[in-house]
This record gives structure tokens, sequence and C-alpha cells, in this order.
């Protein structure tokens, strides 16, 4: 049959399709009368046809080496929800518009597991993301009303169906001014935000899965679409088959991040979001795209790549000027101008589209409030890309402050005069009184002197908080040196404010030097000082790691609490769960050990045996316990926590109790009980803190760990990579915590197969972990035996045999230190 | 095989030299075959292969930047052939395997899930799409690219370049063709 023949019986065929399904036999007669053979032909055609239509459900499918993968035909109904049309296709789900019927009529999508991936860890994978996407509960992010399986078993989830324009559709059409973009593109913030706090990363944010839906009068609502579809095919597809790179080579790499191009498949997290959302903006401000979709596709993938990685875009401003102006933007005063843009406008997009990850906004909220800032008037605390001596230069030719920014500050100020100070004793408390009036008035001149002899006349650029800052943190020195104490308290107060913004090598020059003032001038032993020393050894513990010197700090504290008599006093014994928990970071465990007993006898002397407070040392203990693999005392120590949180309001302190009884029970392999606690503590910490909070991320490390042991992978890889997200989120970028969360992912990763990518990653964590803890720390020892295990899997014997006589030789570093068992401090 | 002689092999087809679209279909083989064993070997029982996704990255391996309109419609033609070839292989191989002994157990839950979806087996299309073939190599190629590769009938459309229409009545007339054949 030749090709013109195949075409006309193509057309025959589908003139018999357009009949009424009852008629159709009888047209073919008629139609064709006296050519028997096309008859017959059309006839088996139709009865193959309507066979095809039957088995709808299980009809198509890709044979695959291993099984089978399925195209989905249109099934007629899913559960409950008949089928109108196929409106979405992701990696291993369909989505489908469909109508509910009972208990209301209205329009809803209907997500499905493709025929042929429902394998048993798909299934649970889709389930967790469906919980999660359940969890989403935002105007901005369509909502989940119900969940189900199909009569074949196959889970479906139905959310609410989306009307609207693509995000740049929407603009174009109503020509949207400048403000009324950005307050759009925050709304899209907010709701990648809320996602990124449960743990979805969106990872194909683009214009057609941002819909506009503007309700009757009311103010536009942008919708995310497509949420977690990535992100659920992600341990399955990732490095090893390409789908969803390979689906957006197809489509659109527009909008993929340098790190997502690459294909590695590695540790994509929120900041890609990030970056795609940065992408949006550039094409909101300007009309165009950072990389001309042409030049990008012109070339291979190889290219597409290397433009992606290697090409620095133009500042927005600039391509607004070269293009002159946009299309769809309005016509009146409103036009989108270069001008507009160009500084701070300029400066977020291209911070949000940094090819560097590390400098791009560290979450979606973060790039929200920059845009918020700027919409205020307020400066952003984005500045012009790059080197941080630029920024110096800039500070020095443009001496012009907004009064935004003074108030900002002033507030912090103003705030720290006043200070009232917890640890006052009874003789200080009236010598400081007579002081604080005088101080306040200094604290004030200070301000005037700083924030206001700048010129507004001069320069026409506003500048960054972090600029007012490094202003403040110069003129502090010069200008307060007369009154120290005044100077003390504003270094803690600007000390403290860069720590907020996680700018930690900034903040502790100023907690140190107030530290040194304290000393100098209020003395070793006093309260004040204390209060620096404890501050400082936070800032030191949580961000730089630094163990031993946070140590060294809290023992000097405590040598002034004991010299003002705080000694056997609860407050000490809170001090003491510092440094016990500070020392059991460090691997530290009899010191540890002996700083939780102290604190648990305190508090049990100065309150109760019972009080619920006496947990907290009880738990450390435990923790001790389990890093000295003495299980049964560990056991003993937890559940003994957790029964003294029995009672109304402990809440909190009782989920913490139940995690560490978690944790040893899943040394002692009672996994269901473990699942128990964590599921309950999981409630607690709910009510109690919500779900971004380093709680809620130790809880999910904890479950991961469990999932990891009952070989439950997926699961695993889920829960880790939502405790990742949460850590990076609230951490600093070189914290210990945050590569505890990234070895548990390899952990599960390594367990799902995916063992080159392991191997990468594990060996990026292990260089990091280097640099932080020391060899014989048990987070080494993990990352240690994980490469181990890496090596086995991918059969190197070499590589296997240095990396056991490696781990034997920590385990045993560990077991002689250990073995020694004395506090660090005795000799 | 590099880039360069499947580049090279790729002109030939545009040009119809006698034998290079037979010579292609072997070189794409090969690298197929070879991918489909390395990521089998890596991957755990029970996952699933993605022809779509090794076709793709069969695509970024041979023909990497040098990617040309016309060429992509050869390479996808030739790779559709291939990719069917090793899927034919490995069932093959599956059913010497069932009927041989050292039978890996089948757990009632794979039964189950199997003889519930009265899924199509790859021996069967393979058959069927060989005697299509000799009707209309066009509805051959459609029915390969979607059984075989897994394309959508969009990608179809974009890498034959018709429209999108023609290809969704091409297809609802092979699957006809196809299920009346196979249900004989």
């Amino acid at each position: 049959m030749n090709s013109g023949e195949q075409r006309r019986e193509i057309d025959l065929f589908h003139e018999v399709l357009e009949q009424r399904p009852d008629r159709r036999d009888a047209y073919i007669e008629e139609r064709h009368a006296g050519d028997p053979e096309l008859i017959e032909r059309l006839r088996r055609l139709l009865s193959g046809h309507h066979r095809a239509e039957e088995s709808k459900d299980n009809t198509a499918v890709i044979a695959s080496a291993h099984g089978v993968a399925v195209i989905d035909p249109t099934p007629g109904w899913i559960g409950p929800y008949r089928v109108l049309e196929l409106i979405g296709e992701g990696g291993m789900g369909v989505v489908y518009a469909a109508e509910q019927v009972e208990p209301i009529r209205r329009r809803v999508a209907v997500k499905v597991i493709k025929l042929g991936m429902d394998t048993k860890e798909v299934i649970a994978r889709f389930e967790a993301e469906r919980q999660a996407l359940a969890m989403l509960d935002h105007p901005g992010v369509a909502r989940v009303f119900d969940a189900g399986s199909t009569h074949a078993g196959r889970p479906y989830f139905v959310m609410e169906l989306v009307k609207g324009l693509p995000l740049t559709e929407y603009c174009a059409k109503h020509r949207l001014s400048l403000r009324d973009r950005l307050q759009l593109f925050m709304q899209m913030c907010d709701a990648v935000q809320h996602a990124h706090q449960r743990g979805i990363i969106h990872r194909d944010l683009k214009p057609s899965n941002v819909l506009v839906a503007a309700p009757e009068g009311g103010r536009p609502i942008p919708k995310v679409i497509d949420f977690g579809v990535a992100k659920a095919t992600a341990s399955r597809l990732s490095e090893r088959t390409l789908f969803t790179e390979q689906g957006r080579l197809i489509g659109t790499p527009e909008y993929m991040s340098p790190e997502q191009a690459e294909m590695s498949g590695l540790d994509v997290d929120t900041r890609t979001d990030v970056y795609s959302l940065g992408v949006m903006l550039y094409e909101l401000l300007t009309g165009v795209l950072p990389f001309d979709p042409q030049r990008l596709r012109s070339g291979g993938y190889v290219e597409i790549q290397r433009i992606i990685r290697e090409d620095d875009p133009p500042r927005p401003s600039m391509r607004l000027s070269e293009i002159g102006r946009i299309e769809s933007s309005p016509r009146d005063d409103a036009r989108l101008q270069a001008r507009h843009l160009r500084g701070e406008l300029d400066w977020i997009v291209m911070r949000a589209i940094d090819k560097d990850r590390t400098r791009r906004y560290e979450s979606a909220s973060a790039l929200y409030k920059d845009v918020e800032r700027y919409l205020a008037d307020e400066p952003v605390f984005a500045g012009p890309p790059s080197v941080v001596y630029k920024l110096r230069k800039f500070v020095k030719r443009h001496r012009f402050i907004t009064f935004a920014m003074a108030s900002t500050l002033l507030a912090g100020v103003v705030g720290v005069a006043g200070l009232t100070i917890g640890l006052i004793n009874a003789r200080e408390a009236q010598a400081l009184a007579d002081r604080r009036a005088d101080n306040a008035l200094v604290a004030a001149d200070f301000l005037q002197k700083v924030l206001f002899h700048v010129d507004p006349e001069n320069g026409g650029g506003r500048l960054s908080l972090r600029e007012v800052f490094d202003i403040a943190s110069r003129a502090v020195g010069e200008d307060l040196s007369e009154h120290p104490e005044v100077e003390a308290s504003v270094r803690e107060s600007i000390g403290v404010a860069y720590r907020r913004l996680s700018m930690f090598s900034d903040a502790a020059p100023h907690l140190r030097r107030s530290l040194e003032i304290r000393r100098e001038l209020l003395g070793d032993l006093n309260l004040q000082t204390a209060r620096s020393l404890i501050a400082m050894a936070y800032l030191l513990f949580e961000h730089e790691g630094d163990i031993d010197k946070a140590l060294e700090l809290l023992q000097q504290a405590r040598a002034s609490y004991e010299a003002n008599g705080l000694t056997g006093t609860s407050t000490e014994a809170w001090l003491l769960l510092d440094v016990g928990i500070i020392s059991l970071a460090g691997d530290k465990l009899a010191d540890a050990e002996e700083a939780f007993m102290r604190s648990a006898g305190l508090l049990t002397a100065r309150r109760d045996a019972e009080h619920p407070d006496v947990s907290r040392p009880l738990r450390g203990l435990a923790m001790v316990a389990l890093r000295q693999e003495k299980y049964d005392r560990a056991e003993g120590f937890a559940r003994e926590a957790v029964r003294l949180c029995a009672g109304e309001g402990t809440e909190y302190i009782g989920a913490r109790a139940k995690l560490v009884l978690a944790y040893v029970l899943i040394e002692n392999r009672e996994f269901d009980e473990a699942a128990r606690l964590l599921a309950e503590a999981r409630t607690q910490f709910a009510r109690t803190v919500g779900p971004l909070h380093v709680r809620m991320a130790e809880l999910d490390a904890c479950l991961s760990t469990l999932h990891l042991r009952r070989a439950e992978y997926a699961d695993a890889e889920f829960v880790a990579g939502r405790c990742e997200t949460v850590r990076r989120d609230i951490l600093s970028t070189g914290h210990w915590a945050l590569l505890e969360a990234r070895l548990l992912r390899q952990r599960a990763r390594l367990g799902l197969g995916q063992v080159e990518a392991s191997e990468r990653e594990l060996l990026r964590i292990g260089d990091e972990a280097e640099k932080l803890l020391r060899n014989d720390h048990p987070l080494m020892i993990a990352i240690a035996s994980a490469r181990l295990d890496c090596a086995h899997e991918l059969g190197d014997r070499s590589l296997s045999a240095t990396r056991t006589e490696r781990l034997a030789r920590m385990r045993e570093r560990r077991a002689e230190r250990l073995r020694e068992n004395r506090p660090s401090g005795s000799p | 095989m590099s880039a360069d002689d499947v580049t090279l092999l790729l002109k030939a087809v545009s040009r119809g030299t006698a034998g290079a679209r037979a010579r292609l279909i072997e070189a794409v083989y090969a690298e197929l075959h070879r991918m489909a064993e390395a990521k089998m070997r890596a991957l755990r029982p029970g996952h699933t292969l993605q022809p779509t996704a090794l076709v793709n990255e069969a695509f970024l391996r041979l023909v990497g930047n040098q990617d040309q309109l016309e060429d992509r419609a050869h390479f996808f033609g030739a790779a559709a052939k291939a990719m069917e070839r090793v899927l034919v292989d490995h069932a093959r191989q599956k059913q010497a395997l069932k009927r041989g002994r050292g039978v890996p157990r089948v757990s009632l839950h794979d039964v189950h899930a199997q003889s519930s979806d009265a899924h199509l087996d790859v021996l069967a299309i393979h058959e069927a799409v060989t005697a299509l073939e000799q009707e209309s190599p066009e509805l051959a190629a459609l029915v390969r690219y979607r059984y075989f590769v897994g394309l959508t009938l969009e990608q179809v459309a974009e890498i034959d370049g018709v429209s999108l229409a023609t290809v969704k009545r091409q297809w609802t007339f092979a699957k006809a063709w196809l299920y009346d054949r196979l249900g004989a």
C-alpha cells in the first residue's frame, strides 16, 4: 500500500468513527457497497478500535526491559470522578480534568500513577508525595481534595482544577504595571516557600506552571501547579534515566538552573526553585528571557549546558534599554522602563539567578522579602553582584541613607540602651539604673551621628541594610570609644543582628569586642560578661562548629556564676545543660555525662525529682549512653525522660524525650515502637513549633534512620530530603547538621541503587565534614562507613580495602578515646 | 562508534546511500544494548527501564550537539527500531529463562499485577508491527515510537515534522489495526 492509499484509508476510517457507534456498521455497508474488500478491512479496523477502546485502563503498553511502562489512554472514570480530558503528564503520573458529581458538582484535576509505573516503590513515593501535597494549604497552590485508588489498585489524588492564564500571558494581556507584576511575583514566592517549608521542591517552575486566576473584580491570584511532579519522580529518574531533564530539553531549558542542567541529578535543592523564580522575574520585568531561546536551542544539549553554566546574561535594565520597551507593558506612566530596573531590581534578579547557588537567595522567602523591601522603598539585601570590596567602595561614594534604614537600626540600638538584664544581682542593679539614663542619651547621639552624618544630596543609590550595618560597624569604634558600656551593648546588638542575617563572620568580631569590653570594664566575673560569653559560645558552636572554644567560654561563664553566688542554683543547671549539649556534639562523652549528671542533680534538688524539666538532662544522659553503645542504660534514661513528661504543658519536651527514646529503640531494633513514638512526637511538634523548625528536622533525621534500617529506601530518601530542606533554610551553610541530613539522603540513594551519584556526593560531604569535625567524630565515622558501602556497591575491591582500613582506624581511635573515658579537663 | 561516525552515517542516510540506514540502526543498537545492559546491572530487581530516556541519552551520546532537525528524525527512526530489538532480545531471554532452570521466583503480587493488566507483550507487538511495516512503514514507525520508545504523540509530530492532528489520526488507525491483528 503506498502512502497515498494509506492516507485515504485513514480518512475513510475516521469517516466511520465520526458516525454514531450504533450506525457505524451500516455506514460502512452503504458507503462502500461494491467494494467488499474495503468493507472487510474497515470492519476489522472498527472491531480492533472497539477492542482498543474497551481495554481502556490497561491498553497501550510500552514494553520495557524489566516490566512495562505505559502510555495511558484516557480512562472513562477514575474512582467516582468522570474524566473529561488529559491536561498534563509528568514522569510517573498523568493529570486529567474530571468532574465530581457528589457531594457537590465541580470540576477537579485528578492525578493518577501511570499504568505500569505502579511498582511498590513508586506507589510508596506517590503516597509520600500525596501526603506532602495534602500538607500544602496556601492560596497560591492548587489544593488537594481527596485521594483513593482505582479498582485496579492504582492510587490517585484529586486536586483543585485551576482556571487561569499562564503568568506571562496574563501580564501581557492585562498590561500589568511594574508594581502589579512584582506583587504577583511575591505571591508566587510565598507559595513556593510554603512548599519548601514542607519539603517539596518544584523543580519545574516556569510561567506555564503558574496560572493566574482573576476572580470577578478581585485581585489576581497566581496558582503554582504541577507541584511535586518533578520531586516525586526524582528518586527514580534523576541521573539514571534523564527523563525530567530530557523532557525539559524537548520543552524549555530556559528556566533550568546550572546545577539542574548539569544533569548529574545530584543534590538539587530549594535554591534551584529560587533560580527559576529569578528567571521568571527577569521575564516579567523585561519581557524576554535571560538567554535568547533561539540561541539557546540552536546548539545541542552540550551547548545548552554550556550557556546555562557559563554565559552571564545582561542585567535586566541593560536588556530593557536594548529592547526599548516591552510590548505588553502599560502605555502610561507605569510603563516598564530601564531606569526603573537599574540598581536594586537588577541586583535582586541577578542575585536570584546567580550561577553559584550559595550566592543566591537562600530561600524563596528571602527573595520575597527583598522584593517587598523594594516596593516599600526600603534598602534591599541584594547588592551589586559579586565582590564585597565593590560594595565598600560604593558605600564610600554614596553616603546616603534613607530614613527607613535609620529607623530599623534605631529600634535595635534604643532597645540595647534600655536593656534590662535578667541576671543582675541586687547590688549591681542600683548603680546600673543610674548609668542607664546617661547611656540612653549616648546611644541616641551615636545614632544621629552614624545615620545622619551622611549627605542625602549626595549620590543616587540607596544602601542595602548590610551597608548600613557596615557603616555602623565602623562608626561604633570611633564614636563610642568614650562610652564603652554603650559600645559593648551596641556591638552586641549589631553582632546579634548579623547573626540573624546569617552573616556569621561579621557577627563574630562584634560579639568578640563586646565581650572584650565587658571583660575589661566589668571584669571576667561579671554577669553581663557571662551573658556575652554565652552568646559568643553559641555563635561558635552553632555556626562555626568550634566546639572546644565554645566550651571554654561556657566554663568562664560558669566561673562568673560561681563568683556571683549562682552555684548550685537552677540557673547553673541550665548552663550545665548547655555544656552537656555542646560536649555531646563534640563527642566528649565523659564531659557531657558529668555535666548532664550535675544538671540533673541540681534540678532534682531545686525542683523535685518528678519535675518534667529533669527530663532534659536525662535525655542528654540517654544520648551519651547511646553513643557509648550502652543501649540498656540509654533506654532506661530515655524511658524515664518520657515518663516525666506525661503531664500537661509538657508536649514539647515530651516530644523531645520521645525522639531520643526512638533513637535508642532503633538501635535495639524495636522498630514498631520507635515508629509509634515518632508519629506521636510529630503531632506534638506540629502543635508546638510547626513544620519549619530544627526539632522537626531532627525528627525527620531520626525517621529517615528508621526507614533506612527497615530498608525502606524511597521513604528514607524522601524524609531525609525534607530534613535537608528545612536545615538548609534555617542553618548556616557549613553546619554539620546539614551534613548529617545530606548523608542520610545519600545512604537512602545508595539503597535505591544510585551508586555513582552517592559516591560523588559522599565525597563532597566527607570533604566538608573534615573541615568541621574531628576525624573520629561519629558523623565522620558514619560518612566513612557509607563510603565503604559505596565502594562495595561499585565492586571496586581495592577501594573497598582502602576504605575498610580507614574506617577501622577511625573506629579504633574513637574506641581508644572512649576507653580512657575521663573528663577532658582532669589529668 | 563516535559522534562523528554517527553524524556521517546520518548524512549518508539523508543522501539515501544504500545500506546507510541499516548501518545506522546497527550502530544505535550497539549503543542502546550496551547502555541497557549497564543500567540493568546497576538497577535493583523490580525497576523499570525507561526506553524514552535510553533513546534520548543515546541521542546525546551519539549525536550530541550537532543536532539538525532532519538528522534527529533519522536518528529517532533508527533508534526506535534498535530499541525494539533490545526489548525483543530481552523478552526472549526472559522467556528462555522461565522455561529453563534457575527461574527467579515470582511473588504472588507480581503474578497478580501482570495478569490483571493483561498487557500486550513485547513479542506480540514486535510480530504485529513487522507485519504492519509491509503495509505501511510510516504507521509501523509510529507504533515503534509509541510502544518501544514511549514518545508522546506531540513528540512524534515534532520529530516527523507533521501536525499533531495527523499523528493522532494515524495513531487511532494504527491502534485499531494492531488490536484487530492481536485479537485474531
